[in-house]
């Protein structure tokens, strides 16, 4: 399989904090990681283990202190920036959404980009692949639950087409049964080698129909396997996650 | 005109008793405001009077290098004052801040004795130093505002800034509702004043022109001039600042830059 990020030697170090008891802490420390094309790889681990900063290394968000992180063989730091986050979308946790409607959202980033909005039946279809075919365009997005705005944030990384999609926590409030209905179709485009899929979650279902799971701890991936063999015997740094996931 | 009333130290020191109505109304109510009232009584006679004597040196110089001195040294202080209020990295906020008030003052004044008040010479301090003054001090309380008000926000909404690089906008894109809202609010007040100008108050070189025996119909022509110059003034000066100041909130990566502690 050939890869679709590769991190070599990641060091990361953030500064936490305000003015007089900022401090500067190691998140990731020499972290190497790679992912082929078209895999679903779960990503765990203690809070502060640096999750969702690897996340943000992969689409420039922040850069790295030291190592490299190569996206499609390139550098990130090589790519244009601009068209490195329409390849690799990063949707976080918490729902932020821009403008009035879900239209207004859906659009945002192929607006940004400067792209053609695709006609009302392509958006359509967009809200269907996240389990929000009732939801319509010009429905004001004030008025959604944190689920159905979570979604929506997805369907607005998914129209800008992206190659490797990363989600935060992203369907942490979506109810179960439609979040695995979301998930399965990107699993269905990543066996099709359109995706690469990166899941941050401690939620043992979605994990188990994962590809592979790496464990982050100490700055490094501390573990990693299939899910069964993961979650049968999860690392001490991951177990606590998992107890609260499995719920 | 028919010249206007001297007044003398005695007079200024009757002038007192209006400083002791403030002292009372802060005793009575224990505001405790004495302390700062008493700087500020002193930091005014001072000050105005140091500037008195200033101005009649620099009028009796009558040379234009001294005169751009003056007015470079107002564009300093209002730079630095004006990006005081910013919070964290007041200091890359002052260069926006002076840059962008020299910026708008250097046009309108361009503009004000070029086209409109023609005067000899072209840097007669007497007209050249108080208008400029009020330019820089709109050109100041704009800029600030502005800077202020999307400093604030921008931390406010570090995470939605983040959200919208993330979702593949430029940091331009990305600051740009937040651009749109500093400048509007840095602007309400330059607004209100040309809503009310005459209404709610006799603005000060109208009120200037007349007692010194100016006529009342002459002195509204110049306020007209200056008001629609300060408006001007603010609202370029605003404008460079912001637009500039936003920038650096982000690498040319497009990052969210971190902050000095």
């Amino acid at each position: 399989m050939e890869p679709a990020i590769v991190c070599q030697e990641v060091h990361k170090t953030l500064r936490a904090g305000d003015g007089e008891s900022a401090h500067h802490s190691a998140v990731l420390a020499g972290l190497d990681l790679t992912v082929g094309r078209g895999e679903c790889l779960g990503v765990l681990g203690p809070s502060g283990s640096g999750k969702t900063t690897l996340l943000k290394l992969i689409n420039r968000l922040l850069d790295v202190d030291a190592g490299r992180v190569l996206v499609n063989d390139i550098d990130v730091r090589e790519w244009e920036v601009l068209s490195l986050r329409r390849t690799a979308q990063l949707v976080p946790q918490e729902p932020i959404l821009f403008g009035a409607t879900v239209r207004d959202n859906v659009t945002y980033g192929l607006t940004a980009a400067g792209r053609e909005v695709p006609a009302d039946g392509e958006l359509v279809a967009l809200l269907a692949e996240v389990a929000l075919p009732e939801i319509a365009l010009e429905r004001p997005v004030a008025a959604l639950s944190v689920g159905q705005k979570q979604r929506v944030c997805l369907a607005r990384a998914l129209a800008l087409e992206p190659r490797i999609l990363m989600l935060d926590e992203t369907t942490a409030s979506v109810e179960p049964a439609a979040a695995q209905a979301v998930l399965e179709g990107l699993y269905g485009r990543a066996r099709r080698g359109d995706l690469t899929l990166l899941h941050v979650t401690h939620e043992v279902p979605k994990l188990r129909t994962l590809d592979r799971l790496v464990v982050l701890a100490e700055g490094v991936v501390a573990a990693e396997g299939p899910p069964a063999t993961i979650l049968a015997r999860p690392p001490e740094a991951a177990s606590r996650e998992l107890e609260r996931g499995r719920a | 005109m028919e010249g206007f009333v001297e007044l003398t130290l005695p007079d200024v020191a009757i002038a007192l008793l209006f400083v002791g109505v403030v002292a009372a109304v802060s005793a009575l109510n224990r505001l405790f405001l004495e302390k700062g009232l008493l700087v500020g009584t002193v930091r005014t006679f001072v000050q105005l009077l140091a500037v008195g004597y200033l101005l009649k040196w620099i009028f009796g110089l009558d040379r234009w290098y001294a005169v751009l001195a003056a007015i470079a040294a107002m564009v300093a202080v209002a730079g630095y004052h004006g990006a005081r209020r910013v919070g964290r990295g007041a200091g890359r906020a002052a260069v926006v801040a002076t840059a962008a008030i020299l910026l708008a003052s250097v046009l309108v004044i361009l503009l004000l004795f070029g086209a409109i008040i023609r005067v000899e010479p072209w840097y007669n301090p007497r007209y050249l130093i108080p208008l400029a003054g009020m330019i820089v001090n709109a050109a100041m309380n704009g800029a600030s505002l502005g800077m202020a008000t999307f400093a604030n926000s921008a931390r406010t909404n570090a995470g939605r800034l983040e959200a919208a690089l993330a979702a593949g906008a430029s940091s331009r894109t990305a600051a740009r509702p937040y651009v749109r809202e500093a400048v509007k609010t840095a602007l309400i007040p330059t607004i209100n004043t040309m809503m009310t100008v005459g209404i709610v108050q006799l603005p000060g070189a109208m009120t200037g022109i007349i007692l010194a025996g100016g006529a009342p119909t002459a002195a509204v022509l110049y306020q007209i001039v200056i008001i629609y110059m300060i408006a001007a003034a603010a609202a370029a000066s605003t404008m460079a600042a912001v637009l500039w100041y936003s920038r650096t909130f982000f690498t040319s990566a497009h990052q969210l830059r971190a902050e000095p502690a």
